[in-house]
């Protein structure tokens, strides 16, 4: 029996069952393969299945050349074996310093700036898509030098999963204020 | 009380007689039976050989309610390891013919041990040209495109 024989949601349920790492490799197989695994409502049931398992995220470091560079790279990996991830979406070459949130969520991770626009990227398959600027931030394009005067204090940027919708993820800023400072 | 039986008949026209229960584990043949009492069912997509190696699978995974029946049950640890076994003596291309059979008679344990056979079987590939080799997939990309997708994919060893 042929594997082109087989109903298309008979290889979507065996493909499942496939680690990230062996779908990515063989993205190359075929034009059914390679959109199949690039499907959203497949990588959710794959993500299900695999949580089942082990629920496991991969391990993301963002690294910096130098201490006054503003230059960061994600890597995914460990300390034996890791791997630069391209940053497509920064123009510049890798010139903005992004913060990372603290949490990661079924694998997904966010890229933060004060006043850029932040990505939501997954490591594992270099899939990213931009956050548009939110009230904060867009305060702090207007004030400019002038928000520092306002003694908001520093920013935290959480990730998380909207666990009611289940499928929707949300970041958080989280700000203290120090209104009442002498 | 004697068990029912009902008969199934392959593509060569080969009859089987399976106590009901366990031709039951089949959602397919499960609402054929209620549909059609009393009639034998014809199976034209499935060879004898395959029909006979998925009734092997139900016999085995039958769950006996009447408790004094001639198969005795199994522990779920047996179970898991008869499965293994039973997915591990099948060649690749009668590995794939039985899980059309399973998907066909919609009976979802067969279905999850078959594909998980043939998910490791894939994962143990060295490359996408070995699988397109075992599993005779047609390559309809460049040699420029492959390239294209091993760069972008890159990972930790």
């Amino acid at each position: 029996m042929m594997m082109e024989w087989l109903h298309h949601d008979v290889v979507e349920l065996i493909l499942e069952r496939l680690p990230v790492k062996s779908l990515l490799r063989f993205k190359s197989v075929s034009k059914q393969w390679k959109s199949t695994i690039e499907s959203r409502s497949f990588q959710e049931r794959q993500l299900k299945r695999k949580g089942q398992e082990s629920g496991r995220d991969p391990d993301v470091l963002m690294v910096s050349a130098s201490t006054d560079e503003s230059l960061r790279t994600p890597v995914l990996g460990s300390s034996f074996s890791s791997v630069k991830i391209p940053t497509p979406w920064d123009k510049e070459k890798a010139t903005t310093l992004y913060s990372v949130s603290n949490n990661r969520c079924d694998g997904l991770v966010c890229l933060y700036h004060p006043f850029e626009s932040g990505y939501v990227v997954n490591p594992a398959t270099r899939w990213y898509h931009p956050l548009p600027p939110c009230q904060l931030q867009q305060l702090m394009i207007s004030q400019g030098e002038s928000y520092f005067k306002l003694e908001h204090g520093l920013f935290k940027l959480g990730f998380g999963k909207d666990i009611i919708s289940s499928s929707t993820y949300k970041p958080v800023w989280a700000i203290q204020l120090f209104r009442d400072r002498p | 009380m004697s068990k029912k039986m009902i008969v199934l008949k392959s593509s060569e026209g080969v009859s089987f007689v399976v106590e009901e229960a366990v031709a039951r584990q089949s959602k397919i043949i499960s609402f054929l039976v209620e549909e059609f009492p009393d009639r034998e069912l014809p199976l034209t997509n499935m060879t004898s050989e395959i029909l006979r190696k998925t009734i092997e699978y139900c016999k085995k995974h039958v769950v006996e309610d009447d408790g004094g029946g001639d198969s005795s049950s199994s522990s779920s640890g047996d179970l898991k390891e008869w499965d293994v076994k039973f997915v591990a003596e099948i060649d690749q291309p009668r590995l794939m013919d039985l899980l059309m059979a399973a998907n066909y008679l919609d009976i979802p344990s067969l279905l999850d041990v078959t594909c998980q056979k043939v998910a490791d079987t894939i994962a143990a590939c060295n490359d996408e040209k070995e699988i397109r080799a075992t599993f005779n997939i047609e390559n309809d990309f460049t040699e420029e495109e492959v390239e294209a997708i091993r760069m972008e994919n890159q990972y930790p060893i």
